[in-house]
C-alpha cells in the first residue's frame, strides 16, 4: 500500500510511481514484442472485412459568451480473422471565450494583467471578473488493441497522445479480463500510465503576487499520473447485465492551474495591498472511485443506469447518477430516442479559498501563511445536471445518423458569509452550456 | 488494515461464489448480444462526456482509463 501525503510523501510516490511506471512500461514492452505489432496492423489494413467508422461533430457552447468548443472526431474499429479488434480514434479541438480566473468581485472596475506582459484585461464593477480572450487548440490521437490472450482472456493495450499550445500528453494503458461461469462472470483489471507537460505562457508564481510574474520562455512543469483499476462484469439474467469497477489513482507534479488567481481581501471585502496572487494545489493527488453500472433489456427498450462514488486527498467527495432509457419507435425504420438525465454533486477542496485574507492568509511584503490556495470554481462545493435528448436513426447497410442535444447546468456553492464590500452575493460563476453532437457510423 | 483486506477476501469470495450461480446459457445471449446492451453502447458518446465532465468537475475516473490528457483541468 502506498502511503501518500501532501508534501512529505512526495518522494516516496515519486518512488513508487517509477517502481510501477517501470513494471507497466516492461510489462507493455513485452507485450508489444509478442504482439507482432506490424504484422497485426498488417492483417487489419489488408482484411476484406470493412471498418466500422464513426464520424462525430462535437459543439460545446457555454452561455454569456463564455466557452465554446468545437471538435470534429473519427472513430475506426475493425475486427480481423483472429478476433483482434483494433480501434483509431483522432479528435481536432477549438476553444475559445471567456473563462473565470478565480477573482471576486469589486463595487469598482478590476484589471488584471497577464504573465509575461501578455496584455490586460478589466472587469466592470460587481461583475466575476473572467479572462476573455482564453483561446486553445487541441489534436487528440488514440489507438487500443483488444485480442484474445489464451483461453477465455484478453489483452487490450493502447496509446494516447494529445497537443495543445500550452500542454502536452501521453499514456500508455493495458488491461486483462478473463471469462468465468460460462461467459457469464467477466473479471479484468489493468493500469494506465500517463505524462503531461505544461508549458504556460509565462509561469505565476505560486502564492506570489500576479505583477512579478517571470516573463519570457519558461520551464515546462511536469506531471506523472498512475491509474489502476479493476473490475467484474455479470450477466444477472437474459435481460440484466451489470459492471462493477474500483479504480485508483495516483499523480505527482504540477496541478496549479497557471491562469487562475486568488484575491487578498481586507475585513470590509475589499482587495488590498498585492491584490491578487497566483493559486497554488498541492503536488500530488490520490484519487479512488467505486462504478456501478446496470443495463436492463425490457420487452424492447433498455436501461442503462449508473452510479459512481468519489473521493480523492484534496478533500473532494463526489457521487454522480446517470440514467438513460433507450426507446424504441418502429417509426422510420427503426427510429429510436434515447432520454439522458445525469446529476452530480461534489464537497469542495480542503484549499478551497475563494480569497485570502490580508493578515492572516496573506501578508504584503511577507508572503502566505497558508501552503495552497485556489478560488477555481471547479474545486468548490457545486451540483450539475445534464438532460438531453439523442435520436439514433439506423440506415441500409449497417448505417447510422445520431443528434444528440444536451443542457448541462452547474450551480456553485457561495460562501455563507460574504464581506458587505464585495458589492455582490454572488462570487463563484454558475455555468450554463449546450452540447450538441451530430453523429453518423458506417461501413468502409 | 487487516480488517480492510479480510472484508475485501469476503467479498470477493460471496461474489465469485454467488457469481456461478447467475448468468444464462449460451443459446439465451440473443439480448445480450444487441449493441443496444453494450455496456458502451457509443464510443463517440462516452468520449464527449468525458471531455465535458472532466473539464468542468473535480471528479474522474470510474467507468475505464481517461484517453489523452488535456490541459483543461
Amino acid at each position: 500500500m502506498i502511503s501518500i501525503s501532501d508534501t512529505s510523501g512526495v518522494p516516496s510516490l515519486r518512488l513508487a510511481l517509477a517502481a510501477a511506471a517501470g513494471s507497466l512500461l516492461a510489462s507493455a514492452a513485452g507485450q508489444a514484442q509478442a504482439l507482432e505489432l506490424p504484422a497485426v496492423l498488417a492483417s487489419h489494413f489488408s482484411s476484406d472485412q470493412p471498418w466500422q467508422i464513426d464520424a462525430a461533430g462535437y459543439s460545446y457552447q457555454e452561455s454569456d459568451g463564455r466557452v465554446k468548443a468545437f471538435e470534429p472526431m473519427v472513430f475506426a474499429r475493425h475486427t480481423d480473422a483472429q478476433d483482434r479488434v483494433l480501434s483509431l480514434r483522432a479528435t481536432l479541438d477549438t476553444l475559445s471565450g471567456a473563462s473565470p480566473n478565480g477573482a471576486v468581485p469589486q463595487p469598482t472596475a478590476q484589471t488584471f494583467t497577464r504573465p509575461s506582459g501578455n496584455g490586460s484585461y478589466s472587469t466592470e464593477p460587481r461583475k466575476i471578473p473572467f479572462d476573455p480572450a482564453f483561446k486553445d487548440f487541441r489534436l487528440a490521437l488514440g489507438g487500443t488493441l483488444d485480442r484474445p490472450w489464451g483461453q477465455d482472456r484478453r489483452l487490450a493495450t493502447g496509446l494516447n497522445a494529445s497537443f495543445e499550445s500550452d500542454f502536452t500528453s501521453f499514456s500508455g494503458n493495458a488491461a486483462v479480463s478473463r471469462d468465468y461461469n460460462n461467459k457469464n462472470t467477466t473479471l479484468s483489471y489493468g493500469g494506465s500510465l500517463e505524462l503531461d507537460f505544461i508549458s504556460p505562457k509565462g509561469l505565476p508564481k505560486e502564492l506570489q503576487p500576479i505583477t512579478s510574474q517571470p516573463t519570457g520562455e519558461v520551464e515546462a512543469q511536469r506531471r506523472v499520473a498512475l491509474e489502476l483499476i479493476g473490475g467484474i462484469t455479470q450477466v444477472m439474467t437474459r435481460r440484466w447485465l451489470t459492471q462493477f469497477n474500483a479504480s485508483l489513482g495516483l499523480s505527482s507534479g504540477y496541478h496549479t492551474d497557471p491562469y487562475k488567481v486568488v484575491s487578498i481581501l481586507d475585513s470590509n471585502g475589499t482587495v488590498t495591498g498585492d491584490q491578487y496572487v497566483g493559486e497554488a494545489r498541492p503536488t500530488t493527488r490520490t484519487r479512488t472511485s467505486l462504478f456501478w453500472q446496470h443495463k436492463v433489456h425490457l420487452n424492447e427498450d433498455v436501461i442503462d443506469a449508473a452510479y459512481r462514488w468519489y473521493r480523492d486527498s484534496w478533500g473532494i467527495s463526489a457521487q454522480t447518477i446517470d440514467l438513460r432509457y433507450r426507446l424504441e419507435t418502429h417509426l422510420a425504420g427503426g427510429l429510436y430516442l434515447e432520454p439522458h438525465w445525469r446529476g452530480y454533486r461534489q464537497s469542495a477542496a480542503d484549499f478551497y479559498r475563494p480569497w485570502l485574507n490580508s493578515g492572516s492568509d496573506y501578508t504584503t511584503g511577507v508572503g502566505a501563511s497558508v501552503s495552497y490556495a485556489s478560488a477555481d470554481p471547479r474545486l468548490a462545493a457545486l451540483s450539475a445536471t445534464t438532460v438531453g435528448l439523442k435520436l439514433g436513426l439506423p440506415l441500409a447497410n449497417h448505417r447510422e445518423l445520431g443528434l444528440r442535444l444536451e443542457s448541462y447546468q452547474q450551480t456553485v456553492d457561495q460562501p455563507t458569509v460574504i464581506p458587505s464590500g464585495i458589492g455582490t452575493d454572488k462570487i463563484a460563476p454558475d455555468l450554463k452550456a449546450t452540447v450538441l453532437v451530430l453523429n453518423y457510423s458506417f461501413e468502409y | 488494515m487487516k480488517f480492510r483486506l479480510l472484508i475485501g477476501i469476503v467479498t470477493v469470495a460471496a461474489l465469485s461464489s454467488g457469481c456461478s450461480s447467475l448468468g444464462v446459457q449460451p443459446w439465451e445471449r440473443d439480448l445480450m448480444a444487441k449493441p443496444s446492451m453494450q455496456l458502451t453502447p457509443s464510443a463517440v458518446d462516452a468520449s464527449v462526456d468525458d471531455h465535458t465532465y472532466f473539464s468542468k468537475e473535480a471528479a474522474t475516473g470510474g467507468r475505464g482509463f481517461g484517453g489523452g490528457g488535456c490541459g483543461c483541468n
